[in-house]
C-alpha cells in the first residue's frame, strides 16, 4: 500500500523525512522525522512526543 | 514593598499575604479545572484568616494528576521544569517556574547566603542540580552577585578527591546534604571551612553536631523543596529556627488527623500557600514534611514566627523503626560513615561503612536499647563505598 503523503498545513509543501535536531536545555537529540522542506515546519508525531521526548525531557529536567 | 528580610510587625505581614493569598487562590480557580472542582466550582473573597482555612488542601497526587491543569501562565513563559519521579510509582510531579519565579528564588540565596560569607570567598556547592537552573546554579548565582565564588562540586562519590579539592580551594562555606558532608568532616577533619550549611534531607541533630565539633564551624539548616523553587527557610547567625521567606510562603502546620491547624510550638504537617508564584501557585500545599514554628523572638531582633525544626517525611515517621530514628543514633558515632539498613520480621539488618581504623563500640547495643523488640544484625565494612546509597528497606 502505499505510503499517505502529509502535506504542511502551513505552506502546502510536502513532508520529507529528515533527521531533526532537537535542543532542550542545553542538551541536543536527533530523530528522523517529517519536515517541510520549504518553511522547515515539523511534524512530531505522538508515539514520539509522548516516548522518547517525554523520557529526555524527564531526564534533563532534574533538581 | 515586604522581601524575605523584612522585619515587620506580624499584623502588616498578615495583611500583606491575605492579599496575595487572594490573588494566587482567584489565579488557580480561574485557570484550573482540578482546583475549581476542589473547590465545589465556586469560590469567594477571603476577608480573613478563617476564611482561608476552609479551602481545601492541595497534595502531591493534586499535582500528579493535575499535570499542565494548574499551569496559569501561557507555556511560552514557562522557563524550567523540573520533574520528580515518586517513589514506588511510575507517576512524575512536574512542577513549573517562570523566570520571574526563579529570579525570587536567586535574591533570597544572594540574601540568605550573606550572612555566611562575603565577596571574594569560596563556596564549595556538593548539591545536585547540574542542570541549567537547578539548584546548585541557583545558588551559584545567587553567591555571585556579592561577590563570593561559588563551586559547583556536585554530589560527592569520591571523598578523597573532594577532600583534595577542598584542600586546595580552601573554601570558607561548604554547602551540602547532611550525611555527605558529615563523611566529608570525618575524612577530612583538616579543611576547616568556617561554615556549613545543610539542606536537602532530613538534618539529623548528630549529623549537625558532628560536622560542627570536628570542623569547629557554625552549621546553618536550610529547609527547602523543589515546589517552593528551592527556598523556602534558613537559619541566621543566631540559629533560633529558620527564617521564613514569608514574602513568598504562607506557612501553617496541619494537624495531620483534624486537618485544622496547629499553634506555634506543636509538631504538624508543613503547608504553605505560594503568594507570588507565577507559572504554577500552590495553596494550602501539603508538603509531608513534618515540623513545627516558633514565635520566640529570634536573637537578630525578628519576631516573626520560624519554622524551629523539620522532624523528616510523615511517612517515614509514622514507621518504626525509621530511617531518621537510626540516623540520629547511628550518626552520633563518629566511627559510622555511612549505612544501609532493611528491615522485616523483627529483624532490622545493618550493613555499616566504618572509618579506616575504627574500632567500632557497640552500635547495636544502642540500637538494641531504643528498640528492645528487634533482633539486631550488623556487617562491617571499611574502604570506599557501601554497595548502594544509605537507605532502609522494608521487607515486609
Amino acid at each position: 500500500m502505499e505510503e499517505r503523503k502529509w502535506l504542511c498545513g502551513r505552506c502546502g509543501g510536502e513532508l520529507v523525512k529528515r533527521k531533526t535536531l532537537f535542543e532542550y536545555m542545553g542538551r541536543t537529540f536527533s530523530e528522523n522525522i517529517l519536515n517541510c522542506p520549504k518553511c522547515s515546519m515539523v511534524l512530531i508525531p505522538s508515539d514520539l512526543a509522548l516516548g522518547r521526548m517525554a523520557e529526555v525531557e524527564e531526564i534533563l529536567e532534574d533538581k | 514593598m515586604i522581601t524575605w528580610s523584612s522585619d515587620v510587625p506580624l499584623e502588616e505581614l498578615r495583611a500583606y499575604q491575605l492579599k496575595c493569598i487572594n490573588e494566587q487562590v482567584f489565579r488557580l480557580f480561574r485557570c484550573s479545572r482540578r482546583y475549581r472542582s476542589l473547590c465545589g466550582g465556586t469560590i469567594e473573597t477571603l476577608d480573613s484568616f478563617s476564611d482561608y482555612e476552609k479551602l481545601p488542601f492541595l497534595s502531591s497526587d493534586d499535582i500528579i494528576s493535575a499535570g499542565t491543569d494548574m499551569v496559569c501562565v501561557p507555556q511560552r513563559e514557562i522557563r524550567r521544569i523540573v520533574s520528580l519521579k515518586t517513589s514506588g510509582t511510575e507517576n512524575v510531579k512536574r512542577i513549573y517556574f517562570t523566570s520571574g519565579d526563579i529570579e525570587r528564588n536567586i535574591s533570597f540565596f544572594d540574601e540568605g547566603m550573606r550572612p555566611l560569607c562575603t565577596a571574594g570567598d569560596t563556596v564549595m556547592i556538593f548539591m545536585p542540580g547540574a542542570a541549567p537552573d537547578g539548584i546548585s546554579g541557583q545558588l551559584s548565582e545567587g553567591l555571585s552577585r556579592f561577590g563570593a565564588i561559588p563551586v559547583r562540586y556536585g554530589l560527592i562519590s569520591d571523598y578523597g578527591e573532594a577532600a583534595l579539592r577542598c584542600s586546595q580551594l580552601k573554601p570558607n562555606t561548604i554547602v551540602g546534604l547532611p550525611v555527605p558532608v558529615r563523611r566529608l568532616a570525618l575524612t577530612a577533619p583538616e579543611i576547616r571551612p568556617r561554615n556549613v550549611l545543610l539542606s536537602a534531607d532530613y538534618v539529623s541533630p548528630s549529623v549537625a553536631d558532628t560536622v560542627s565539633r570536628v570542623w569547629g564551624c557554625e552549621v546553618y539548616l536550610h529547609y527547602g523543596l523543589t515546589e517552593s523553587c528551592y527556598g523556602f527557610a534558613v537559619e541566621c547567625p543566631y540559629h533560633s529556627g529558620m527564617h521564613i521567606r514569608n514574602d513568598e510562603f504562607y506557612v501553617e502546620i496541619i494537624d495531620p488527623s483534624s486537618g485544622l491547624p496547629l499553634p506555634c510550638g506543636e509538631e504538624g504537617i508543613i503547608t504553605f500557600t505560594t503568594l507570588r508564584r507565577e507559572a504554577m501557585p500552590l495553596v494550602r500545599y501539603r508538603t509531608g514534611d513534618v515540623g513545627y514554628l516558633t514565635e520566640e523572638p529570634c536573637g537578630c531582633g525578628s519576631k516573626l514566627p520560624r519554622l524551629a525544626r523539620v522532624s523528616g517525611r510523615e511517612k517515614t515517621l509514622s514507621r518504626r523503626p525509621n530511617i531518621n530514628e537510626i540516623d540520629d543514633i547511628l550518626f552520633a558515632l563518629d566511627d559510622v560513615l555511612d549505612y544501609r539498613a532493611s528491615y522485616g520480621s523483627g529483624v532490622l539488618s545493618l550493613e555499616l561503612l566504618l572509618r579506616p581504623g575504627a574500632e567500632l563500640c557497640g552500635p547495636e547495643r544502642v540500637l538494641q536499647e531504643k528498640y528492645e523488640e528487634l533482633t539486631i544484625q550488623t556487617e562491617l565494612w571499611t574502604g570506599e563505598q557501601l554497595p548502594g546509597k544509605r537507605a532502609l528497606e522494608y521487607r515486609d
